[in-house]
């Protein structure tokens, strides 16, 4: 077996630092199952689904030792899009208020092609649409959505959303359904058209406090998370075109919306969050009802993401919990992906996955990159 | 007076969420049974671990809060005694092996109970739970200190404070702590505005009034650290109803 290639962005604390950071080829990943032989590889309440042989466990290794960062607050964020690999951070802690940039990296040779500062707002998602990249950041004052050059990242366009409609979560999401950009925004679901960033079409979601939106590769399934201000919600199909309600599932428990992570044509994953805890599930796409054996429970912080055509189910930021690639079909696990401690994956594309690496200060992060474990690839 | 909860170990987060968050002034941490987590009594020396990132992280306020969680069929009393009586166990566990560890000057030591929205907890397990947890006295130098206290969505549904605290009377159950209402943009230096959920809100009068207030989940917020945030309830003061150290492990 080839030793996947393995890289780490150092992460700037200031934009010169940043146009100078590097890939650096790195040791081997450290195949094989040496820690599954003496016991589970995971710490935390994983439940995987059931399977009929143990899934191999895929370790890998740590950033170099003694690689110098600077200061990168706020937890990094990689978009892997059909424009390019995009890199956002914040340059001061969220406590003092966050300033964040967004990078545009060569995966080739890891530098920062263009950087742009997107000011005083926390960075929410990114997609990649009509020859613009659409961002979504939230600051105090609301949620915006901004329309990128790929690749300069000069901002060619700029639309308030709304006034922290979706106060509970984090901020919007974004998905690309039917030809539209779907912004979610908290009671309502908001339809943009691409590429000339029009609000053109505002659904009511009646009820819901906050909501989620997710949609697949091809853009010919939508499917919203919603829940009312005491957490009852439902996951719903709904028509890419319209943003007409198709199919509503069952009703969810929890605190928020569930978040949808993985839009397959075969099945629809989720993540819920329960209190303290929280699970993951694979929701059949038709009648969107729970597939049997597919619910891993894990703490409040375990999420879901689609990515190279698998499932990924890991802790969003490291500690105790579940971490695998699935099958997004079946929801068999193809392989344990077992991270060092306190490191959490950031995403995962065309044969690559990222993952955020605390610097030994526990301030810092270091982003790495490895080729996909060939325990991850459906062949 | 806010701090921070995590499945995670202090060890591991602490530096990272007091850079980005703010310094706590107390950690909420699990202790046994609550499977699959790690708990603050694995061992002796974790223990100590833990108790020493928690005089690191702040030394003017270095207090430690107990919950156990138990996601299992939570239906009888039996059950409840059981589960209270290996958490009890535990939290003497840290108590006796972490030298510095003291109980609250006040005498009242918050015990939280963990349920969550998918929760089957009923009135039966509860009462085995906090009768035990309420009569508990095993610990050196204390009367009676342990506190029953409930981490609960009380507006969740179907397993509200109806379902869970049916039998509690303010007597057997001394507090809430509730992750709802989310907000996310706030932390520690800049907590939001009460909003809350009580039981009185949805709808039980059952007179337990919510203390603390995990405002920010980690996954909900996007935080990039393995905590949650919490906050006492106006008037209250989280960390005087914690185990403190009175000096570094």
């Amino acid at each position: 077996m080839t030793p996947p290639s393995r890289g780490a962005l150092p992460i700037p604390g200031h934009p010169v630092a940043g146009l100078a950071a590097l890939a650096l080829a790195l040791a081997a990943v450290l195949g094989g199952c040496g820690q599954a032989s003496s016991g589970p590889p995971t710490r935390g309440s994983a439940r995987p689904p059931a399977t009929a042989a143990q899934p191999p466990a895929i370790r890998l290794s740590p950033p170099p030792a003694g690689q110098a960062v600077a200061q990168a607050f706020g937890g990094p964020h990689v978009t892997i899009t059909t424009a390019g690999v995009y890199l956002a951070w914040s340059l001061s802690p969220p406590a003092s208020g966050a300033r964040t940039e967004l990078a545009r990296i060569n995966m080739a040779s890891g530098r920062m092609e263009a950087t742009r500062g997107l000011g005083a707002v926390s960075f929410d998602q990114a997609v990649a649409a009509g020859d613009s990249l659409w961002v979504a950041t939230t600051s105090a004052a609301g949620e915006t959505l901004l329309r990128l050059n790929p690749q300069t990242l000069a901002v060619t366009g700029r639309t308030r959303i709304g006034g922290g409609g979706n106060q509970g979560l984090a901020g919007p999401s974004l998905a690309l359904a039917g030809g539209w950009l779907w912004v979610d925004a908290g009671d309502r679901l908001l339809r943009f058209s691409v590429p000339g960033g029009r609000l053109t079409a505002a659904v009511p979601l009646p009820g819901a406090a906050t909501s989620t939106v997710a949609a697949n590769s091809s853009g010919t399934m939508l499917v919203v998370g919603e829940a009312n201000q005491n957490g009852t919600g439902a996951l719903a199909r709904r028509d890419p075109t319209t943003g007409a309600l198709l199919h509503s599932s069952l009703p969810t428990l929890g605190i928020v919306a569930p978040a949808v992570g993985g839009v397959f044509d075969s099945g629809i994953w989720a993540s819920e969050v329960t209190g303290n805890l929280g699970y993951v599930e694979r929701f059949t796409a038709e009648t969107l009802a729970p597939a049997p054996a597919t619910r891993v429970e894990g703490t409040n912080d375990v999420t879901v993401q689609a990515g190279d055509g698998m499932a990924w189910v890991f802790p969003s930021g490291g500690g105790p919990g579940p971490s695998f690639c699935a099958d997004p079909s079946s929801g068999r696990v193809l392989a344990r992906v077992v991270l060092p401690q306190s490191d959490y994956i950031l995403a995962v594309g065309p044969r690559q996955l990222f993952y955020a690496a605390p610097t030994p200060n526990g301030a810092n992060d270091y982003v790495v990159t490895e080729s996909l474990p060939t325990g991850c690839r459906i062949r | 007076v806010a701090g921070y909860d995590t499945g995670s170990t202090v060890t591991e987060v602490w530096s990272a969420a007091k850079s980005n968050y703010g310094t706590p002034l107390f950690w909420i941490r699990y202790f046994s049974p609550s499977p699959g987590l790690d708990v603050v009594n694995a061992s002796a020396s974790n223990a100590n671990a833990e108790c020493t990132a928690i005089w690191e992280c702040n030394s003017s306020s270095p207090c430690l809060g107990p919950v156990m969680s138990d996601q299992g069929d939570l239906t009888t009393s039996a059950d409840g005694q059981a589960d209270a009586k290996t958490f009890c166990a535990a939290m003497k566990f840290v108590y006796d092996n972490v030298t510095p560890l003291l109980l609250p000057s006040n005498g009242q030591l918050y015990c939280w109970l963990d349920q969550e929205c998918t929760t089957s907890l009923n009135s039966g397990y509860w009462d085995g739970w906090a009768s035990y947890v309420n009569s508990y006295n095993g610990f050196v130098g204390g009367s009676y200190p342990a506190y029953a206290c409930l981490y609960c969505s009380p507006c969740c549904t179907p397993h509200n404070c109806s379902s869970v605290c049916s039998g509690c009377d303010g007597d057997t159950c001394f507090a809430i702590w509730t992750p709802q209402y989310q907000k996310c943009g706030y932390n520690l230096n800049n907590t939001p505005p009460s909003d809350f959920a009580t039981c009185s809100g949805c709808g039980v009068n059952n007179g337990v009034p919510t203390r603390v207030w995990q405002f920010a989940e980690k996954n909900v917020c996007g935080l990039s650290v393995n905590v949650d945030m919490d906050v006492g309830t106006p008037g209250f003061g989280t960390g005087d109803y914690c185990f403190y150290l009175a000096y570094e492990p």
